[in-house]
């Protein structure tokens, strides 16, 4: 069970980027020659005025406003938050910051609870090839991928800005942000510095058969400082950047709530360090950006009360990693680009504890496609990528060599008006075991084999004139995943020691749709829709014989919902955002015993914003989060906060 | 926003359905019946007491939830009867739940707390009007069962689990399971006069299981590593308390079996299960292979009812599965399944 605990950890990098978007007809140019993500309209992602409407603690907040996402909630600022897509579990979920791939091979997973979401300006999805140009191979190839673009590190060419921001919520919630940045023809420059802090104790209905009682979640507190600055150059086509950015968390963790028994002393101290830089060039017939990431993630683990002989736990960890490669496109002729890339990462554990493992991961990745447009209308990509991951653990048995190639394909058309659409693609992708899986003292398993995702996918979108007063957009997904030596613990030793082990086999039949609208009334008024509903059915398939078999996985919902409609006129505006989950099972057997009630969440922005001479932008915004106070937990025994007040003061510049 | 609510009820409504919507059984007259003590899983407060009529076959699920409207807790460990009353120690939660074992609802909630920590409780033995409860923060609790409290704490080793009574003394077995892959290795000895620890016995790494036979011979299980270092039983002399002799067998638990032990062994990784019938007498495995496990995926427990002579195996079923009781008849015969929560483990027969 301290392997759940260790997964509580890590936040991931931000990093350097790119643009600024001018939107054109349902299609947004590029006017910055650093964009590592292609957006082929503004529908598919959320935006910056939406997050900022949205008012969420962090990254989680807003991606479980994504189709096919389902987000594994332990509740709390800064508490573990896991996104997994389309029924694959989190391990194969890539984070993209800025163009940078945030990496933690010890646990293989992000910890979405400490990624602040106040300089996030862009969030999306991109599970298909045809988005991910200029993306780190490492990210190309994951089964999943979310990109988020950061304020600090996007730039066009705005000159001096600045944000300032402060807030103050419930249960003794604070945080600021402030960012300045500077972008003109030649140079770019910017530095932020975040804090967030609360107590986290929230009331809770604590549900005990018959009986209900009052509660209080204790060992809850948490407090973050991040810090940055990136600085570059531009000359014609080119562009260099280099950067630096720090996080420090400490935290309590409330574990569990568990019946009759309060205790929860654990601490999580993290510090978290990146530097990190790239090159981008952009000529009429070639791209290329070369990057490069060093990560120093250091996690210190305590539990006073841990009754080993020692007399609690105390334990340090240091996961290293450096990334460097080079992703490019060259367009070969009028209708055919090839696109290529290779990229390295290097990376260590090293661990307090001596009887714990000494992991050296190299992962290699290169990929090579072609995209032929064979008509106006019809667009080919094939893409195969390579890995080959060697191991090495000098404190004992190290896991084999692995190597893979996966291919992707995909055939899309759109219509003369680029209005109708629809593609197809399938394309095979594994994620590796963690280190934690392969070497944690007793649970790990060095013979483990990489768990392997085949999807097949149908989409279509359709959308109307984006010059009338009423625009919309439509999205489907149709969707066939099979996930094959799925890596989950059971009991191999005794029922204390459970070991990780390649047991099980997963079907996910999916799908997913969503209207986008936006109805400008008048100059001042204007409504926005936003309905995504998604549908997993992701199915044990392991074994016929098992009483699990065609069972609903644990904790993946069937149905998953999110409907936010907001209105602004002038100076005003509000949202109601709400977001559903259907029930879920917390083992893989769908019996009543092991459901977890599904639920409803709804949250109320509202903001008044004041346009000051020269610039200056000052808004003011109240929310309630959790409006009608739903009782709910995301995973069993992890409650969540019940309604909650937010008041954010905000002062931009440019 | 009437409307948001009466879709959150609406979805609620659609979206809850499990494949076991059969009525749930409530059992009147609680005779010639088992009481199962299922351990659930970890954080997941689902431990609970099923009953298994062997009148109707029925079987009554969260027995002690329908009697009480409340949960047992989370992980249950032992249970066990001492006069009128049935005691169940959920480690997790930290609790004793003491039962009238007539109307079975609860006298006491005893809570393990030292302070803000746990103690974390895993077995219980009785003497002399007193429970002794090994607690995995190195002490054996000492407990009045006529004002249940805890009158005093006896240190032992580390991470003591399981407890034995023979010739006026208790022996601990120290596990140090939490210090794995360090563990400890030591059978504690405790005078029940004194109440005092009177001797530490190295028997062998990881000590578990421990039983008392009918000639106060002490019977401990060291699990080893689970990989190079092997599971073997030791027997004690509790007069001298000096191990007398050491059994090459592989071994996962010992069920008493009138005067002798029935020796249960599950290999983890093969799922392969034996039960073996060892006599106390000549301290020898009398039958290699006592019972035809075919039915048992994921043999757990055994259990002899010697009301009803059968046997009652508890099969945890992966442990991720609501598990069974499994009936066999004194031939060793397979009879019935009975299926009930997750893990069942400990067994008490009413008649």
């Amino acid at each position: 069970m301290r392997l759940v605990i260790i997964f509580c950890l890590w936040i991931g990098t931000h990093c350097i980027g790119q643009k600024n978007r001018i939107q054109e007809i349902n299609e947004v140019t590029i006017t910055f020659n650093l964009d590592t993500v292609k957006i082929q309209n503004e529908w598919e992602g959320i935006n910056a005025s939406k997050i900022e409407s949205l008012q969420v603690n962090d990254a989680a907040g807003l991606i479980r406003k994504l189709t096919s996402t389902s987000i594994k909630s332990y509740g709390g600022l800064g508490g573990l938050k896991t996104v997994s897509s389309r029924g694959l579990g989190a391990n194969h979920s890539k984070i993209v910051a800025d163009g940078f791939s945030i990496t933690n091979t010890q646990n293989g997973q992000v910890n979405l609870g400490q990624i602040h979401s106040d300089n996030i300006i862009y969030v999306r999805s991109n599970s298909d090839g045809r988005s991910q140009f200029l993306q780190p191979i490492s990210a190309q190839v994951a089964g999943s991928q979310f990109s988020l673009e950061t304020f600090e590190n996007n730039f066009g060419n705005e000159g001096l800005q600045f944000r300032l921001l402060a807030k103050q919520g419930s249960f003794n919630q604070w945080g600021t942000y402030g960012a300045m940045k500077f972008s003109s023809e030649k140079l770019l420059f910017s530095g932020h510095g975040s804090f967030r802090s609360a107590d986290g104790n929230y009331p809770f209905t604590l549900v005990n058969g018959n009986q209900t009682s009052e509660e209080t979640r204790s060992n809850n507190d948490y407090t973050d400082y991040h810090f940055g600055f990136t600085s570059g150059i531009k000359k014609g086509k080119s562009v260099i950047r280099l950067g630096y950015m720090q996080k420090e968390f400490d935290q309590g963790l409330p574990g569990a709530v568990i019946l009759y028994n309060n205790s929860a002393d654990e601490r999580i101290e993290n510090r978290d360090q990146n530097l990190f830089g790239d090159y981008v060039f952009k000529g009429n017939k070639t791209s290329l950006r070369s990057f490069i990431k060093i990560n120093e993630n250091h996690m210190k683990y305590t539990d006073p009360n841990y009754l080993g002989q020692d007399g609690g736990i105390d334990i340090s960890y240091r996961n290293r990693s450096m990334q460097a490669g080079i992703v490019g496109e060259n367009k070969l002729a009028e209708n055919l680009k090839i696109h290529f890339g290779a990229e390295e990462v290097i990376s260590d554990l090293l661990v307090s504890d001596t009887t714990f493992a000494s992991p050296l991961r190299y992962h290699n990745y290169a990929i090579l496609g072609l995209k032929y447009k064979f008509s106006k209308r019809f667009n080919l990509s094939i893409q195969l990528s390579e890995q080959f991951i060697k191991e090495n653990n000098s404190a004992g048995i190290s896991a084999e060599n692995k190597f893979k190639i996966n291919p992707y394909i995909e055939l899309s058309t759109k219509d003369e008006s680029q209005k109708f659409g629809h593609e197809i693609w399938y394309r095979s992708s594994f994620r590796m075991p963690s280190f934690n899986e392969l070497y944690y003292n007793n649970i790990g398993n060095v013979n483990l084999e990489p768990e392997e995702a085949h999807q097949i996918n149908y989409g279509w979108s359709l959308s109307n004139s984006p010059k009338g007063i009423l625009q919309w957009y439509f999205r489907n997904n149709v969707y066939l995943n099979y996930v094959t030596n799925k890596i989950i613990a059971i009991p191999t030793k005794n029922l204390f020691t459970w070991s990780m082990q390649n047991v099980e086999n997963a079907r996910i039949l999916g799908a997913d749709f969503k209207l986008g609208s936006k109805w400008g009334i008048t100059e001042h008024l204007k409504f926005d829709l936003d309905l995504n509903y998604s549908f997993q059915r992701a199915v044990d398939v392991s074994d016929p014989n098992s009483p699990t078999y065609k069972d609903q996985i644990a904790y993946i919902p069937i149905h998953t919902g999110n409907i936010d409609f907001s209105i602004n006129y002038r100076t005003f505006g509000m949202r109601l955002s709400n977001y559903t989950n259907s029930l879920r099972y917390s083992l893989n057997e769908n019996i009543s015993a092991n459901q977890v009630e599904g639920f409803w969440v709804s949250t109320l922005s509202t903001y008044y914003a004041l346009k000051l001479k020269n610039k200056n932008n000052l808004t003011f915004r109240f929310t309630v989060k959790n409006l009608f106070n739903s009782q709910y937990a995301v995973i069993r025994s992890f409650v969540m906060p019940g309604r909650n007040y937010l008041i954010v003061l905000k002062y931009a510049f440019n | 926003m009437r409307l948001i609510k009466l879709l959150s009820y609406l979805s609620l409504l659609l979206f809850s359905c499990g494949k076991d919507n059969k009525p749930p059984v409530m059992i009147d007259s609680v005779t010639n019946g088992a009481l199962v003590l299922c351990e659930g899983l970890f954080q997941q407060n689902n431990s609970q007491l099923s009953f298994v009529s062997f009148e109707d076959n029925q079987v009554e699920n969260n027995f002690f939830l329908n009697r009480n409207n409340r949960q047992l807790g989370d992980t249950g460990n032992d249970l066990k009867r001492y006069g009128d009353k049935i005691y169940v120690v959920v480690n997790v939660s930290s609790t004793i739940e003491v039962i009238d074992a007539l109307s079975f609802s609860s006298i006491k909630q005893i809570s393990m707390m030292n302070g803000s920590a746990a103690k974390q409780p895993r077995s219980i033995a009785f003497h002399n009007g007193r429970a002794y409860v090994t607690c995995f923060d190195g002490y054996v609790d000492v407990i009045d069962t006529v004002s249940l409290t805890v009158d005093s704490r006896i240190q032992v080793g580390s991470n003591p689990e399981g407890i034995a009574i023979a010739n006026n003394k208790l022996f601990v077995s120290n596990s140090g399971g939490l210090n794995g892959p360090l563990m400890d290795s030591t059978v504690s000895v405790i005078d029940l006069n004194t109440n005092q620890e009177i001797e530490k016995i190295t028997v062998g790494m990881n000590p578990g299981t421990i039983k008392t036979d009918i000639f106060d011979d002490i019977y401990v299980i060291v699990r080893g590593n689970y990989g190079s270092i092997p599971s073997r039983m030791k027997r004690i002399n509790s007069e001298s308390n000096v191990i007398e002799e050491s059994f090459n067998f592989n071994i996962s638990g010992i069920s008493h079996f009138n005067n002798d032990f029935l020796i249960t062994q599950y290999d983890y990784n093969t799922n392969e299960a034996n039960v073996s019938l060892f006599n106390t007498s000549t301290k020898e495995i009398e039958i290699a292979s006592f019972l035809n496990l075919n039915e048992v995926q994921t043999l757990y427990h055994l259990t002899f009812d010697s009301i009803g002579n059968r046997f009652l195996v508890s099969d945890a079923m992966g442990f991720t599965n609501s598990g069974y009781v499994r009936e066999y008849n004194i031939q060793g015969d397979y009879i019935q399944s009975h299926h009930v929560g997750l893990n069942p483990s400990k067994i008490l027969v009413y008649e």
